[in-house]
């Protein structure tokens, strides 16, 4: 049968320069007696894991082991993921997630906790290197550590310096309020240019930008019985507001965005303001793709600071779980998440947001680190959250498309949720 | 008198309307090739560059990047099994429906029926089904899937040809001590021979243009052509040089094919929806 | 010779030797008959019917697939009931109607305006009637994923023609014109079928009978009308049946051009079905639904499956 490697992204030239110097965990201490097997890794497209895709080859040289990486697009992922877990294909030896999945997922995955033991020549696991808090929303289900911090997220505003200043605004003074985010996006619409990059497609980006309104005006997901309060006050509120203040301050053509889009809009200057997760903020500093390197400020969203992140974990049906196991706990360790931070992927260890070479070439690294450490709020605190994810989306989508009223798609989501929500026994 | 000249003076002016109508009907087509064929700059700005340097920029990154030669080989060989697979399962079963006196109400029924069902509502369980037998993403499981998606056309169209065969030619051989099988094989299939050849086509191109169900049952190994166009997305909008040429690798195997055998799909279109 | 044992049959009688021997050939026959459908039959029952009876077994279960155990979870008729009760699925069955029955209209019209004319004498005529073919054959997918560069809305090539001839812009994937956007990419790629029935229906007109009319000093349009159209119905009605139905479950290049979006503007059935089996997981319901799909598509079908096989078995 034929083998396809899908695609992966090379990133430009200035990651590659600034790989230089920092090497990956100790080459010549890793086991080989796994060499000639393949790992098959299921990957996304976004440039926020390119670092980690080109540090492999490393890998293969110090062990032996090849890697094989499917890239997908971050809308996709849960898809392909569950359907291969669930089957028991076994498609994927090692899989990115991100911690709203982790419950439905945990079954499927291996317990990561004992590398060190069931993998010698393993690199350390060093849990104590991560912000406890996030270890444990990142990686613990049901008891077990079925996945490691891969890439640490946190939410943040950013604004467009040049375009606030163009616009008579303070370029130093980040937005304290969604309202402020709208009136001022509406006097920076205009002649080609727009006020938000809104993702208003039916993806996880635009229930991200629901929620973090939703949150801001006081949403608080759950009542005392467990019911969802997704079209309340708060909720009704966030939905004229993304759909009537954000999309009309959007570019045309966002009813499909999803994360690169977003991206691409704020990194070419053709929108002022955006939400943006550090995975994206290497884009965002390389001259060969961004037109507003050093000219971006950026801030906790008004309202709090949504914890995103990104997780890798090691299917328990794998046909190679020590190869596997090896890795995962290879890409995690403390000397390649330093290079592969170098080189763009926002990392999740304390050690990495200190280091003095990263946060000169990262200046937001300390940012991120005492939004990590802080005041963030999750995502709804259900199994199956990303079935309600999905509800947001679509309901948020058809708001910002003008499908139906934002009072439509409130009740419509509350009442899809609710039915949700019964139908899983959470109440009766 | 003139009328020859009118004649001609005619078919000429047919001749041009037709061109302009082709022209126009298949400008999306010929847009697609353009696509494949030059960059993107040249694609999307307006107004349409008509003149350009050709770019084979999206073929190459499809071969090195994407790694397209190896859908295509699975395209390849999943048709051409499925092809020949229907016509030696096809074949037979349309002979006994159209030479063989036999009980065969509910077969034919139940092929009619088969038709009917839209593929949307059996690829959930057989995804199920595959993946608890493990045959996810092999060859098999969607050349069998093939098979029978395409079994009650080509059993259609085999017997509409089958029936053009009198029932004479049969009689006499049997009556001559041939056993069914001799007569199926020696006599009878030569005398369809363009039929087989009319349905093999039909079944090629269905197959080769499946979508739903390689995409819900294949993954890095058996992936088929049409699921490399489905990747083309990344942070700085759609490449479509990739997509264009990704397009045109996809579709000019069948396009030629039909215009190849335009001969036989003509024939058996007609066979199979008009002779009922 | 028998008396009157048998009625009407002036075959030999019963107890003769050729009469018993044509019996046991007969019956030979059938049984080979049967091998002859053995294979055919296999193939069909492993791929049809028992995941159809798999998926009907699950319909009645609230089997989601992460829930791990959902399947021994018995739902009764309450997937079934949700369904029928759904506006989310009515609103498909709306869509996939009103999508099937104007690309069968248009296509239709559009296709025996090209058959008449394909049908005229001029130069290069099978050149343009194989040319003609490629919409038909391109995959669907690939359809899907292309027109959405034609349908561009700032650089898209249809929005330049209509603006080069000063007519305004038009949002072809917007909340108004989505539905009527994947109409026309189907017309596109369905009329060549239609054109080819219609022009085999030609074909097989009698020369004489056109002549006659002509003699009698018919006009073209009372030869089309009085002639031609009756003529062309069957054939019309067969391509638009098996059109319909092949409509109904048209998937690939709505998916890939709209995603059954914006909002639920383009979701047809199958659209509904994918999305509630392979994101939502719900298989229970998934299952329903695809149960009331084959019932529907079965209910609307059925005309033309009789008519099938009067016409087949007539033909023995």
């Amino acid at each position: 049968m034929a083998k396809i490697g899908r695609r992966s992204f090379i990133l430009g030239t200035a990651g590659l320069a600034g790989l230089s110097g920092l090497r990956a965990y100790a080459a010549d201490t890793l086991p080989r007696r796994y060499a000639g097997t393949t790992l098959n890794i299921l990957s996304r497209s976004s440039p926020s894991v390119d670092a980690t895709i080109k540090a492999g080859p490393q890998f293969t040289e110090a062990t032996g082991i090849n890697l094989q990486y499917t890239r997908i697009a971050p809308g996709d992922q849960y898809q392909k993921m569950i359907l291969d877990l669930t089957s028991g294909a076994h498609s994927f030896d090692v899989t990115l997630f991100v911690y709203q999945w982790k419950y439905e997922i945990a079954p499927y995955l291996a317990d990561l906790a004992t590398i060190e033991k069931d993998v010698p020549g393993a690199p350390p696991l060093a849990l104590d290197d991560y912000p406890q808090r996030l270890l444990d929303i990142y990686g613990r289900a049901n008891d077990k550590l079925i996945g490691l911090p891969l890439i640490g997220d946190v939410s943040f505003m950013l604004w467009n310096k040049d375009a606030y200043q163009a616009s008579g605004l303070d370029p130093e003074k980040g937005p304290s309020s969604w309202e402020e985010i709208a009136e001022r996006g509406r006097k920076m619409t205009g002649g080609g240019k727009y006020g938000y990059a809104l993702p208003a497609g039916k993806a996880i980006q635009c229930a991200v930008t629901w929620i973090l309104l939703y949150h801001g005006f006081g949403g608080r997901y759950l009542d005392a019985g467990n019911h969802p309060e997704l079209g309340d006050e708060a909720g009704l509120k966030a939905m004229r507001f993304i759909a009537g203040d954000l999309e009309s301050i959007a570019p045309p053509g966002n009813l499909t965005w999803d994360y690169n889009e977003m991206l691409g809009s704020f990194l070419t200057g053709q929108s002022a303001q955006g939400l943006m997760w550090p995975g994206g903020f290497a884009s965002l500093y390389d001259p060969a793709k961004s037109a507003v390197v050093g000219r971006f400020g950026m801030a906790p969203p008004p309202g709090g600071s949504l914890l995103g992140g990104t997780s890798i974990g090691v299917n328990a049906k794998s046909t190679q779980p020590e190869a596997a196991r090896l890795y995962v706990s290879w890409l995690c360790s403390r000397e390649t998440v330093r290079e592969t931070a170098m080189g763009g992927t926002s990392p999740a260890r304390l050690s990495a947001l200190d280091d003095p070479t990263l946060i000169a070439k990262y200046p937001h690294f300390p940012g991120v680190k005492t939004a990590m450490l802080g005041e963030t709020f999750g995502y709804i605190p259900i199994r199956e959250s990303e079935q309600i994810h999905m509800m947001i989306y679509d309901e948020a989508n058809a708001a910002c498309a003008k499908a139906k009223t934002p009072e439509q798609a409130a009740a419509d989501l509350q009442s899809k949720a609710n039915e949700f929500m019964r139908r899983r026994g959470y109440f009766k | 008198m003139g009328s020859p000249n009118r004649k001609l003076i005619v078919k000429t002016l047919l001749s041009g309307a037709w061109l302009l109508i082709a022209s126009v009907y298949l400008f999306p087509y010929v847009w697609m090739v353009l696509t494949g064929i030059r960059r993107p700059v040249d694609t999307l700005t307006m107004p349409p560059r008509f003149i350009f340097t050709p770019s084979f920029e999206g073929f190459t990154a499809l071969l090195r990047e994407v790694k397209f030669q190896g859908y295509l080989l699975n395209s390849i060989v999943v048709a051409t099994a499925v092809t020949l697979i229907v016509a030696a399962i096809a074949g037979p079963a349309a002979y006994a429906l159209a030479q063989l006196r036999m009980r065969g109400r509910l077969f034919l029924a139940s092929i009619l029926v088969a038709r009917m069902v839209p593929g949307i509502a059996i690829v959930i369980p057989i995804y199920l089904a595959a993946s608890r037998l493990g045959l996810l993403d092999t060859y098999g499981v969607l050349i069998a899937i093939y098979t029978a998606f395409n079994l009650p056309f080509a059993i259609w169209l085999l017997r509409g040809f089958f029936g053009e065969v009198p029932g004479e030619v049969r009689e006499a051989a049997i009556i001559d001590g041939a056993s069914e099988v001799q007569v199926f094989v020696r006599i009878v299939l030569p005398l369809v021979s363009t039929g087989f050849v009319a349905t093999g086509v039909f079944v090629f191109i269905a197959a080769w243009n499946e979508f739903l169900f390689a995409l819900a049952l294949t993954n890095a190994h058996s992936a088929t052509a049409p699921l490399a166009i489905i990747g083309f997305r990344n942070e700085y909008g759609v490449q479509w040089a990739e997509i264009g040429a990704a397009a045109l690798l996809i579709s000019s195997p069948v396009v030629l094919f039909a215009v190849i055998m335009q001969k036989y799909l003509v024939r058996g279109l007609t066979m199979g929806s008009v002779k009922g | 010779m028998s008396s009157g044992i048998l009625k009407s049959h002036p075959a030999p009688s019963l107890a003769s030797a050729p009469f018993l021997r044509a019996r046991r050939r007969r019956a030979q026959q059938q049984r080979q008959a049967f091998w002859f459908i053995l294979p055919a039959l296999i193939v069909l029952l492993f791929v049809y019917a028992g995941p159809m009876l798999y998926a009907l077994q699950a319909s009645f279960t609230h089997w989601v697939l992460t829930d791990i155990g959902s399947e021994n979870d018995p739902a009764g008729l309450s997937n079934y009931t949700d369904v029928l009760q759904s506006r989310d699925f009515w609103s498909a069955v709306r869509v996939t109607v009103t999508y099937a029955l104007s690309s069968i209209a248009c296509g239709l019209t559009l296709g025996t305006a090209f058959a008449l004319l394909l049908n005229l004498d001029f130069f290069w005529r099978s050149f343009f009637r194989s040319v003609m073919m490629i919409p038909m054959v391109i995959t669907p997918a690939v359809i899907g994923i292309f027109w959405k560069l034609l349908y561009e809305q700032e650089g898209g090539v249809f929005n330049y023609f209509l603006t080069s001839l000063g007519l305004p812009p038009v949002a072809w994937l917007d909340l108004d014109h989505s539905l009527l956007s994947i109409i026309i990419m189907d017309v596109w790629q369905t009329t060549p079928f239609f054109m080819l029935v219609i022009l085999a229906g030609l074909q097989a007109i009698d020369e004489n009978e056109i002549d006659a009319a002509r003699v009698d000093g018919a006009s073209g349009f009372q030869l089309f009308r009085y002639i031609l159209l009756p003529h062309l119905l069957p054939y019309m009605l067969i391509a638009a049946a098996f059109r319909s139905i092949a409509a109904m479950g048209d998937f690939d290049k709505i998916w890939l051009l709209t995603a059954g979006g914006p909002g639920d503007r383009t979701t047809t059935i199958t659209i509904f079905t994918y999305k509630t089996g392979f994101f939502a997981f719900d298989i229970g319901r998934t299952a329903a639904i695809a149960w009331i799909f084959v019932v529907i598509m079965l209910v609307i079908s059925a005309p033309l499956m009789r008519h099938l096989f009067k016409t087949s078995i007539a033909e023995r």
